[in-house]
C-alpha cells in the first residue's frame, strides 16, 4: 500500500474513531432506565440542586437539557428523547398536550398535593408554582395609588414612562393571551396600542433589565414577574434595582392579577414512567415546595410554610393584598394557549418590538 | 479495452463521494422547504411576508450594512501591518486577530453592561468590531500579494515607494475588502444572539420569536429560509469578489510579491494610531470587563464543572472541524479534476450548497437537523443518533464546510490545469495527484480554515443549545444561558477559559495569514 493510501486510511480511521468516541462520551440511556431525561426551559441553577438531591435519595440519575426557546418544537421533533418536560410556562404544556406529546399522570400523591385548579383535567400536566405578571414601579417617582389595572398603563399619563421586554416573549404572550380571554380582542388591542405608545424605549432585554431601567430613571413603571424582586434583592449586584422598585399587583379590585404557571408533565413516549412519576412526586412534597419557593421566590401550590419574607412584602400600599397574598385572575390554560396565534398577529400588526 | 460494466462502476465510484457531499449539504435545505411548506398555511405565510418581514428586513439591512462599514473603517491599522514594516509590526498583526477569541454576542453583552448599548447602531458597531479581523485577514492577504514589479514601475516613473503603494496599489485590494464586507454583512444578517442581546428585531431574531411564540418550527423555518435566500445575495457577492482577487492571476504568472515598506521614525507609529480604535473597541473593552468580572467571581468557580464544560467543548469543536473538512474534500476533489459536463455542474452545485448552508442561520439549520434526525420510534432511522453529539457535530460541520471549500478553492485557483495533467501523464492517479501535488498548496489554507472553523465551533451557541444531548453543556452555551438571565458576570471565568482554549488556533490563523505567499514559476 502506498504511503498516500496509508495516510488516507489513517485519517478515515481517525475520524471514525472520534465518532465512536462521541457515542461513548455521551452514552445513550441504558436499558435499565435508572436515568431520567428532562427537557426544560427553566434556569439550571434553580433545578439542578433538586435533581442532585433526588438522585442522592433514590439512585435515579437526572440528565437535563436546558433550552432557551423551542421546547415543544424539540419535543415534537424527537418525542422519545425525554421522560419529563418541566417548563416555566405551562401554556407550552397545553400546546404539547394538543399535539399528543404528553401522557396522563396517575399519581395519587400529586393529586393530593396539587389543588385541582393547578391540574389539567385529564391529568396531562400540572403546575407546581406560579407568580404574578406584576407592575414594578419606582418607589421614588410613583405612588402605589397612581396604579390600578394593567389597562391603565395605556393611559396617556404614562407616555414615555413604561418599560417592557419583547412582546413575543412567553411571559408577555401568556399575559396578553389571558387578557384576550378575559377582556376580548378589542380591549386587548386597545391596551397593546396604548402600551406601545407609552413605552420609554424599544421592548427588549429581560425582566430584571426593566427593573434596572427604573433604577436608572429610564422609565417609571414596568411589567415584570413578581419573583424577580426576591431574586434581585438576593444579589449584591442587583440589589439596588430591587430597592429602587416596588411590586404592584394590578386589577385587585377587579378580576385579579394574571399569573404565570410553571408546569410539569410526563412525555407520551417515556419508557420510565414509574421513575419519572417518582421525581414529580418528589417535587411536590411540601418541604421541597418550600425550598423551591425560597430559592425562586415563586408561590408554591403545595407548600406548607409561610411565604418568604420578601414575598410577604410585595404589594405594599395595597390594602387588598394581605402580606403578599394577592387575588388571582384564573384563566384556563387551554384558552391562553389557543390565543397565542391571535396575540402574535396583533403584535405583528402593531410592530410591537420595532424601534419607536 | 475495458468492459462497459467496469466503466459504469468506475463512473459510479467516482461520482459517489460528490453525491454523498451533495446529499449531506442539501438535505437540511430540502427538509426545510418540504416540511415548512407543508405545515404552514398560506394565510399565515402571507401575513408573515406582508406584516412581519418588511420592518425586520429594514433593521437587518441597517445592521448588516453598518457592520460592514464599521469593519472596513476599523481595518486601516491591520492593512498598515500588511504592507508596512515598523517597530512592533508582528505584535500588532497578531493582536488584531484577538476579537475572534470571543463570541460576538459576548462582546454585545460587555457593551450592554458597560455602555448600556441597545439598538441597531450599537449592533452594527459590535458586529463590525467582531468582524474586523476578517478584513485584516482577507485585505492583508491581498495587499501582501501585490506584485513588486508594479512598485518598481511606479518608482521608475518618479513616484515614491510609500506614496505609490497607498495611492495606486491599495485600490487593488478593494475586491478583497469587498469580500470581507460581504462576509461581514452575511454574518450580521444571519446573527441572532447579538441582536437579541442588544434588542434589535432583525429577521433572524424575528424568526426565533415567531418560532417560539407559535411553538411551530415550520413557520420559523420558512422565515429562516427567507433570511437565508436574502443572505445568498451577499454570498453571491462574496463569491464574485473572491473570484476577482488580484493575487490569483499574478501568483499564477509567478510575479514576486512586493516587500513591506519600512516606516522610519515617527511614521512607524502611524499604523499603531490607525489600529487604536480597533484595539480599544475589540480588545481593551472586553478584556477589562472579563478581567474585572473574573476577579470578582474567581473564588466561587466550580472547577469540576468548568473542566467538564471545557472537555466537552474541545471534543465538539474537534469533531466538527474534522467532519467539516471531510465534507469539503470530495467537493474540492471534484472541482480540481472534473473539467466539464454534468459532474462539473454537480461539483459547482455542491460548492453552492455549501455556501447556502453557511448562509442559513444556525437556528434554521438546527430545526432542519431536528427534523432530519427524528427519534419518534426508537428503532427508526434516527435512533442511532439519539442522545449523542452527532446531530450537533453534523449541523456544525454542514454549516462551516463552506469555509474549507472556499479556502481550498482559492488555493486550487492558483494552479493551471497543466500541473495536474503533467502528473496524469506521468502515471499518477487522481487521488495521489490530489494529495501529492496539492497538499503543499492546500495545507496552509486548510490549516487556516481548520483554525477558523475550530474557533467558530468553540463559540457556537444556537446549534449547541438546540441540538445538544442530555447532560451536555459547552462553555459558550452555558455562558449564553447565564447572560440571558443577567448573570453573564458570573460566567466571566468560563469566557476567560474559552479565550485561552482559542489562543493556539488563533495564533495559527494569524501566523498563516501573515505568511508570505509562495510563488510558483511554471517556466
Amino acid at each position: 500500500m502506498s504511503s498516500v493510501r496509508k495516510r488516507t486510511v489513517l485519517i478515515v480511521a481517525g475520524v471514525a474513531l472520534l465518532i465512536v468516541v462521541s457515542f461513548v462520551v455521551v452514552p445513550r440511556r441504558g436499558a435499565g432506565g435508572r436515568e431520567l431525561r428532562v427537557l426544560t426551559d427553566r434556569t439550571e441553577s434553580h433545578l439542578a440542586p433538586f435533581f442532585t438531591a433526588f438522585e442522592q435519595a433514590t439512585g435515579i440519575a437526572v440528565k437535563a437539557v436546558y433550552l432557551d426557546k423551542g421546547l415543544i418544537a424539540r419535543l415534537e421533533s424527537r418525542p422519545t428523547e425525554a421522560d419529563l418536560v418541566i417548563t416555566k410556562d405551562a401554556d407550552l404544556l397545553e400546546i404539547a398536550r394538543t399535539k399528543g406529546l404528553l401522557q396522563p399522570l396517575s399519581s395519587a400523591k400529586v393529586r393530593a398535593a396539587v389543588p385541582e385548579t393547578f391540574r389539567e383535567p385529564s391529568g396531562a400536566y400540572f403546575s407546581d408554582a406560579y407568580r404574578a405578571r406584576a407592575i414594578f414601579y419606582s418607589r421614588e417617582r410613583v405612588k402605589p395609588g397612581e396604579l390600578s389595572t394593567y389597562e391603565a398603563l395605556a393611559d396617556p399619563k404614562w407616555k414615555g414612562r413604561v418599560c417592557i421586554r419583547s412582546g413575543y416573549h412567553d411571559y408577555n404572550l401568556s399575559l396578553f393571551g389571558q387578557m384576550l380571554a378575559a377582556f376580548g380582542p378589542d380591549r386587548t388591542r386597545a391596551f397593546l396600542e396604548g402600551l406601545k405608545a407609552n413605552l420609554a424605549r424599544t421592548p427588549g432585554g429581560d425582566d430584571r433589565g426593566q427593573a434596572r431601567a427604573i433604577f436608572e430613571k429610564k422609565c417609571d413603571v414596568a411589567i415584570v414577574n413578581s419573583y424577580y424582586m426576591g431574586i434581585m434583592l438576593s444579589s449584591a449586584e442587583q440589589r439596588p434595582w430591587g430597592e429602587a422598585t416596588a411590586v404592584f399587583f394590578p386589577d385587585q379590585n377587579d378580576g385579579g392579577s394574571f399569573i404565570l404557571r410553571s408546569g410539569l408533565a410526563l412525555t407520551q413516549a417515556t419508557a420510565s414512567a414509574e421513575a419519572a412519576t417518582q421525581l414529580l412526586e418528589y417535587l411536590v412534597q411540601p418541604e421541597i415546595q418550600d425550598r423551591l419557593a425560597n430559592l425562586t421566590f415563586a408561590y408554591p401550590v403545595a407548600g406548607r410554610g409561610p411565604l418568604s419574607e420578601i414575598n410577604q412584602g410585595l404589594g405594599v400600599g395595597q390594602p387588598e393584598v394581605d402580606h403578599g397574598v394577592f387575588k388571582v385572575h384564573e384563566v384556563p390554560l387551554a384558552q391562553i394557549a389557543g390565543n397565542r396565534d391571535a396575540v402574535v398577529r396583533m403584535l405583528d400588526a402593531l410592530q410591537f418590538d420595532q424601534p419607536r | 479495452m475495458r468492459s462497459s460494466s467496469t466503466s459504469r462502476a468506475e463512473t459510479v465510484a467516482r461520482a459517489a463521494p460528490l453525491l454523498a457531499a451533495l446529499t449531506v449539504l442539501a438535505l437540511p435545505t430540502v427538509t426545510l422547504v418540504v416540511k415548512g411548506a407543508r405545515a404552514t398555511s398560506v394565510g399565515l405565510l402571507v401575513h408573515l411576508l406582508r406584516t412581519v418581514l418588511p420592518p425586520q428586513v429594514a433593521q437587518g439591512v441597517l445592521a448588516a450594512a453598518g457592520a460592514a462599514l464599521v469593519g472596513a473603517a476599523l481595518s486601516a491599522g491591520g492593512l498598515g501591518a500588511a504592507i508596512f514594516d515598523f517597530p512592533g509590526r508582528v505584535a500588532l498583526d497578531r493582536a488584531l486577530f484577538a476579537p475572534l477569541l470571543l463570541p460576538t454576542w459576548f462582546l454585545a453583552v460587555v457593551y450592554r453592561e458597560t455602555f448600556e448599548a441597545r439598538g441597531v447602531a450599537w449592533l452594527a458597531l459590535v458586529l463590525g468590531v467582531g468582524a474586523a479581523p476578517l478584513f485584516h485577514l482577507l485585505g492583508g492577504a491581498a495587499l501582501r500579494a501585490l506584485p513588486g514589479a508594479y512598485l518598481d514601475v511606479l518608482r521608475l516613473g518618479g513616484r515614491g515607494r510609500g506614496g505609490s503603494l497607498v495611492r495606486y496599489l491599495v485600490p487593488l485590494a478593494f475586491p478583497a475588502l469587498g469580500a470581507a464586507a460581504a462576509l461581514t454583512a452575511l454574518l450580521a444578517w444571519s446573527d441572532a444572539p447579538s441582536a437579541r442581546v442588544l434588542a434589535v428585531p432583525t429577521p433572524a431574531v424575528g424568526m426565533l420569536d415567531q418560532w417560539s411564540a407559535r411553538e411551530d418550527a415550520s413557520t420559523g423555518a420558512l422565515l429562516g429560509l427567507a433570511v437565508a435566500a436574502s443572505g445568498l445575495l451577499a454570498g453571491w457577492a462574496l463569491l464574485s469578489a473572491l473570484a476577482r482577487l488580484p493575487w490569483q492571476d499574478d501568483a499564477r504568472l509567478g510575479i514576486a510579491p512586493a516587500r513591506r515598506v519600512r516606516l522610519r521614525g515617527a511614521w512607524g507609529a502611524v499604523p499603531w494610531v490607525l489600529a487604536a480604535p480597533q484595539i480599544a473597541l475589540g480588545i481593551i473593552v472586553p478584556a477589562r470587563a472579563i478581567a474585572a468580572w473574573s476577579a470578582e467571581r474567581i473564588e466561587r468557580v466550580d472547577l469540576a464543572t468548568l473542566g467538564g464544560d471545557a472537555g466537552r467543548t474541545l471534543l465538539l469543536a474537534s469533531l466538527a472541524t474534522l467532519l467539516a473538512a471531510a465534507l469539503a474534500l470530495p467537493i474540492l476533489h471534484a472541482q480540481a479534476f472534473v473539467w466539464g459536463g454534468a459532474r462539473r455542474g454537480a461539483a459547482i452545485a455542491a460548492g453552492g450548497l455549501a455556501l447556502l448552508s453557511f448562509a442559513l442561520p444556525t437556528t434554521v439549520l438546527g430545526v432542519a437537523v431536528l427534523w432530519m434526525v427524528p427519534s419518534g420510534r426508537r428503532e427508526g432511522p434516527g435512533a442511532i443518533l439519539h442522545g449523542t453529539v452527532l446531530p450537533l457535530v453534523m449541523a456544525l460541520s454542514v454549516h462551516l464546510s463552506a469555509v474549507f471549500v472556499g479556502a481550498g478553492r482559492a488555493a486550487l485557483l492558483r494552479h493551471g490545469r497543466g500541473h495536474l495533467e503533467v502528473l496524469r501523464l506521468t502515471g499518477h492517479d487522481r487521488l495521489s495527484s490530489f494529495v501529492a501535488l496539492l497538499r503543499p498548496f492546500l495545507a496552509p489554507p486548510a490549516a487556516a480554515a481548520a483554525a477558523f472553523v475550530f474557533l467558530e465551533c468553540l463559540k457556537d451557541v444556537d446549534l449547541t443549545v438546540m441540538l445538544s444531548p442530555f447532560g451536555f453543556q459547552s462553555i459558550s452555551a452555558r455562558v449564553f444561558q447565564f447572560a440571558l438571565t443577567n448573570r453573564a458576570r458570573d460566567c466571566a471565568v468560563w469566557m476567560l477559559c474559552l479565550a485561552l482554549i482559542g489562543v493556539y488556533p488563533l495564533m495559527t490563523l494569524a501566523r498563516l495569514g501573515d505568511r508570505e505567499e509562495p510563488v510558483t514559476d511554471p517556466c
